[in-house]
């Protein structure tokens, strides 16, 4: 092997500079060859993933900084007079320490943050079709990734073990007991016995910064290996630049690597910005844990199951193959669970014989983009149903309004759409956005070259 | 450029067998079997740590139910801990009580409600109420947050036993029906005296299991505790 390449590099020894002491070693100008000029299309949706990404990075290294303060209990210490568990005393002596509460709550939006982008993300990928073959694996691991940075924010909210938190993650455990059939084990199970139990801090500990964030990073280095393996997905336009194989974009290194660093910048000065001028989760302010239970709205991500857990009925409430169906676990568990389950089988439902490498314009896809309206909409609705007191709306009201209102929407899109399109493909006007026809559009490209 | 391995690896070339009979199972199947198996069998060993993984219990003492003769104590507040007398609540307010030394056990958390005598009705139980003192469990039956009248809800009757977490009204005066919101049944009352000093105590277990439970569970136990 070594003999071959070695005669393959002969002719060009004048011209290449001589090998460098990384090169001898690791071989590092074929590295660069192969992996950093690969290209990466730009556009400002393509971003998503890597603010996600990027809000992960800084998760981690603000969580670092918390961890080395944070102590993992709920034993009873005393804090200014007051018996106050020691994960509460922690975070509070941590608030008063220079620069303490900023990184706390660079860590608190940041998961907002994460959360936000990875959703955007998704919808990025869903409404142009990008799920389908060959990124089918890729979807999956993406719809884990937020399954987990969701549950990693869920054990996180009650590390701070404030009256606000614990009462939270109290609803949460009644939840996961309402779960059919396994419930109370496995809520047992998460939750170290019934909550609050003294093992509850220690394991939500153990999930927060070593299980979760773990299984998080594996997934993200399988999710960009794939990237990497299957190139990037680009817009319709760049197959008039490019043809069908190619990709028209910038060079990874110094290009990209140029992009992603400013962006880098730019989310943790937004990050720190926000941070330092909007509070969030003030522990002492909320005061330790009580019996008495404060006023609790979940954050927005988890807003539309708590709007589901007003809207079902108290009547529906049955028993059923041996367990008990209730509003509880319709809304909080078998809700989020179809959900899940929907958006694991579209890539094997919504199927395309030939690899998709560019992006399926919404309009040329009106039943997709109408499913994916009517359930945002359906999700928005349930969010108001959330604030319902806050905007005097009735239950009544918007019991029928969320069945109705997404079958509007829904409608209307998938009847403006349809509209659009029968326009666009006029005889006599090639639409080059439009895939259906790009069979024939790559022909003409091939003529032309 | 061909890849390093390929031209190595003998094994995948077929080869004419010895004797006239086909081999059905090659060395590379077997040793991969046993690999295999192998593995499955450390992982399996491994899943036993997995019992470990326990709840913590401590304390035994303070998780105990509340039960009769237990005197009732003040949960927050400059309070803490002190025995509740039945001039310490205002008249159509509620107080949070504990039965003394089981405070470990979040079942136990009580709602103690000073109101009219006359305005007591059933379905509350007049037997257990002691000169319009009455108690509920506090633990709200939707999904576990304490009811209190620390909070009210516009626009509702009072005196009401509000749960914050999902709006859920309870009426006092009236077995803690459910006046409004999703909790599927009401706070389950738990039968008190005053005693001879004074103060409040327990004369016994709530009429039903408190906090949430689950239909079938519930039913289970009533059919149980008809007999």
């Amino acid at each position: 092997m070594a003999r071959e390449e070695q005669e393959l590099k002969a002719p060009q020894a004048e011209s290449a500079p001589a090998p460098s002491w990384w090169d001898e070693r690791l071989d590092w100008r074929r590295f660069k060859a192969k992996y950093l000029r690969k290209a990466f299309p730009v556009h400002p949706a393509f971003f998503l993933g890597e603010i996600a990404l990027f809000s992960f990075v800084i998760l981690v290294l603000t969580g670092i900084l918390l961890a080395l303060t944070y102590e993992p209990s709920a034993q009873l210490v005393e804090l200014e007079g007051n018996q106050v568990p020691a994960a509460y005393a922690s975070v509070v002596e941590n608030d008063g320490t220079p620069l303490g509460l900023f990184v706390r709550q660079v860590h608190h939006w940041a998961a907002h943050v994460m959360i936000a982008a990875a959703i955007l993300h998704l919808l990025r990928i869903f409404f142009t079709g990008l799920y389908k073959k060959p990124r089918e694996i890729n979807w999956l691991v993406g719809l884990l990734l937020l399954v987990l940075a969701v549950f990693a924010s869920f054990s996180g909210y009650l590390l701070p073990f404030d009256a606000f938190s614990v009462t939270a993650t109290g609803i949460g455990y009644h939840i996961a007991r309402s779960v059919p059939w396994i419930g109370p084990q496995l809520a047992d199970f998460i939750f170290a016995g019934r909550f609050p139990a003294p093992g509850t801090i220690p394991r939500f500990y153990a999930y927060h910064v070593i299980l979760i964030p773990l299984l998080i990073m594996g997934l993200i280095t399988l999710h960009l290996w794939i990237l990497l393996k299957q190139h990037h997905s680009q817009a319709p336009s760049a197959r008039i630049y490019v043809g069908n194989r190619k990709i028209l974009g910038v060079p990874l290194w110094p290009h990209q690597a140029l992009l992603m660093t400013v962006l880098f910048l730019v989310l943790l000065g937004i990050l720190f910005a926000v941070a330092g001028l909007f509070p969030v989760h003030p522990v002492a302010y909320y005061g330790p844990p009580e019996p008495a239970t404060p006023v609790v709205k979940p954050d927005w991500y988890w807003l539309w199951l708590y709007g589901a857990l007003k809207l079902v009925p108290t009547w529906f409430d049955f028993e059923a193959f041996g367990t008990t169906i209730n509003p509880e676990n319709l809304g909080g568990v078998l809700l989020p669970l179809l959900l899940v389950t929907l958006l694991v089988l579209l890539p094997f439902v919504d199927r395309s014989r030939e690899p998709v490498h560019f992006l399926e314009p919404s309009s040329a896809h009106p039943i997709r983009t109408a499913l994916g309206i009517g359930t945002l909409t359906f999700l928005l609705m349930l969010m108001f149903a959330a604030y319902n007191e806050e905007l005097s709306l009735s239950l009544e009201v918007l019991r029928v309004g969320v069945l109705l209102v997404p079958l509007l929407t829904g409608a209307v899109t998938y009847w403006s759409l349809r509209g659009r399109h029968a326009k666009v493909s006029l005889p006599g006007r090639e639409n080059p956005l439009e895939p259906t026809q790009s069979q024939d559009l790559t022909q003409i490209i091939d003529k032309s070259e | 450029m061909t890849k390093k391995g390929k031209s190595m690896s003998t094994g995948d070339k077929p080869r004419k067998p010895n004797t006239g009979e086909q081999r059905r199972f090659s060395r590379r199947a077997l040793v991969q079997w046993v690999l295999g198996v192998g593995a499955a069998f450390a992982m399996g060993a491994m899943s036993i740590a997995a019992l470990s993984i326990r709840p913590t219990k401590r304390n035994a003492k303070q998780q105990e139910p509340v039960a009769a003769g237990d005197r009732l104590v003040f949960v927050i507040g400059a309070n803490k801990g002190q025995p509740i007398r039945r001039d310490s609540i205002p008249v159509n307010e509620a107080v949070l009580a504990f039965p003394e030394g089981k405070d470990g056990n979040p079942d136990n958390l009580i709602l103690l409600c000073h109101l009219d005598p006359v305005s007591l009705a059933p379905p509350t139980i007049l037997a257990w109420t002691a000169e319009g003192l009455v108690a509920y469990s506090a633990i709200c039956t939707h999904l576990g947050c304490t009811a209190s009248t620390l909070q009210r809800m516009e626009g509702t009757d009072f005196p009401q036993l509000l749960c914050p977490c999902h709006s859920g009204v309870f009426d006092p005066q009236s077995g803690a029906i459910v006046k409004a919101g999703p909790p599927p049944r009401p706070l389950p009352q738990l039968p008190i005296q005053i005693d001879n000093q004074g103060e409040l105590i327990a004369a016994g277990w709530f009429e039903e299991p408190p906090g949430v439970v689950p239909k079938g569970e519930l039913r289970r136990w009533r059919e149980k505790n008809k007999n």
